[in-house]
């Protein structure tokens, strides 16, 4: 390698980064130059359970199931905003409140919650990895596009559990959902950080019924 | 034989084709591909999202001189570098069985990391540093010295 070809090297390098940079600041899509750690608070068991509404939520659930979903007009603009572009919602949600729209569950509570049907869950994943093999009741609502679903979630009471997987802790499409919910305001959202590998790590049951939603 | 020009075009514009195929949709989702790299577990938190924003665009950059036929040998050693970064990510990915998409062409795209992937990432190689090795010597290649008086050389 001679200079000359060093010299190419920095040129395509140095367009590359300078591309990069002016692309990153103008895209709505831009990124933080540094990545931080994604805040995860846990919370306790009482906090938890407490916290639910006295009524069982499996009616709920059930309803939704027979709901015949239509197309719904909503006059909000924040609801509109959120639904065209969740990631220009981001900044409002984090300067409304100061704290994390959710908390992290572990495995033993995320059973719990399902055992006594409080909440309702859903399967971040892609439709294809939902499609074979999901836990037994999820709905599935891609992290790539959780707006695709705003008609449905828009009549859900926001104080409804909303409890939502992903594949592991690295996965971004569980807090994609998390992040457009609370644009939706709902109040009470978990996350069960450790996802669809940490069940099948358990040998817990894979169920392939597609739960509408 | 190895040397003649059309094999070394024809290399290449495929090459070019390859990677900027690639880097569409990690330039259109940067926080997938970001999501790639951090579970691949190898490099620090906060370096993630410069190489998610940066690695794209060398690909696209390198991607289009390549067919342009201009900074052919640059391209190429970048290329080279990127897909031995790549094959060794693949390859300790697999042994440390995590089952995660490869990222290489994007989420749009998603394919798991395989032994595969690694054959192909390693056939790619084995193009680019056929471009580097027989590619036009600096000096001689078109564009290379007089890129700045003859802008209708440059690809774009």
């Amino acid at each position: 390698m001679n200079t000359s070809t060093s010299r190419q090297i920095l040129i395509v390098v140095a367009i590359s980064i300078l591309l990069a940079l002016m692309y990153n600041t103008f895209s709505p899509k831009g990124l933080p130059l540094i990545r931080t750690e994604p805040a995860k608070t846990a919370i306790s068991d009482s906090a938890l359970f407490n916290s639910l509404p006295p009524e069982s939520l499996s009616a709920l659930a059930s309803n939704i199931d027979s709901a015949q979903w239509k197309d719904i007009k909503v006059i909000a603009p924040l609801h509109e905003k959120a639904l065209h572009n969740p990631d220009s919602m981001k900044e409002v949600v984090r300067t409304n409140k100061e704290e994390q729209p959710f908390s992290v569950i572990t495995l033993d509570q995320l059973q719990r919650l399902l055992k006594a049907h409080r909440g309702i869950l859903f399967d971040a994943r892609s439709e294809e990895d939902y499609v074979k093999g999901h836990i037994k009741g999820a709905r599935n609502v891609p992290g790539e596009d959780p707006g695709k679903h705003f008609p449905q979630f828009v009549e859900l009471p926001r104080d409804t559990l909303i409890i939502v997987y992903c594949n592991n802790p690295e996965c971004h499409l569980g807090r994609s959902v998390i992040e457009f919910l609370a644009t939706m305001e709902f109040k009470k959202m978990v996350l069960y950080d450790d996802g669809w590998d940490g069940w099948e790590k358990a040998h817990l049951p894979v169920d392939t019924t597609i739960v509408k939603f | 034989m190895l040397s003649n020009k059309y094999i070394l075009a024809v290399v290449r514009i495929f090459l070019g084709s390859v990677f900027i195929v690639a880097s569409i949709d990690k330039i259109s989702a940067p926080d997938a591909f970001a999501a790639s790299i951090v579970a691949y577990k190898l490099v620090p938190y906060a370096a993630v999202n410069i190489l998610a924003l940066v690695i794209p665009w060398l690909e696209l950059v390198c991607g289009i001189f390549l067919i342009g036929g201009v900074y052919v040998r640059g391209s190429s050693f970048a290329l080279s570098v990127l897909l031995t970064v790549f094959i060794v990510a693949i390859i300790t990915a697999l042994l440390r069985e995590l089952k995660i998409d490869c990222g290489c062409f994007g989420k749009e795209h998603a394919t798991p990391v395989s032994w595969m992937k690694v054959g192909e990432d390693l056939g790619l190689l084995l193009l680019s540093m056929y471009n580097l090795i027989f590619g036009p010597k600096p000096g001689h290649e078109k564009g290379e010295t007089h890129a700045e008086e003859t802008p209708n050389s440059v690809a774009f």
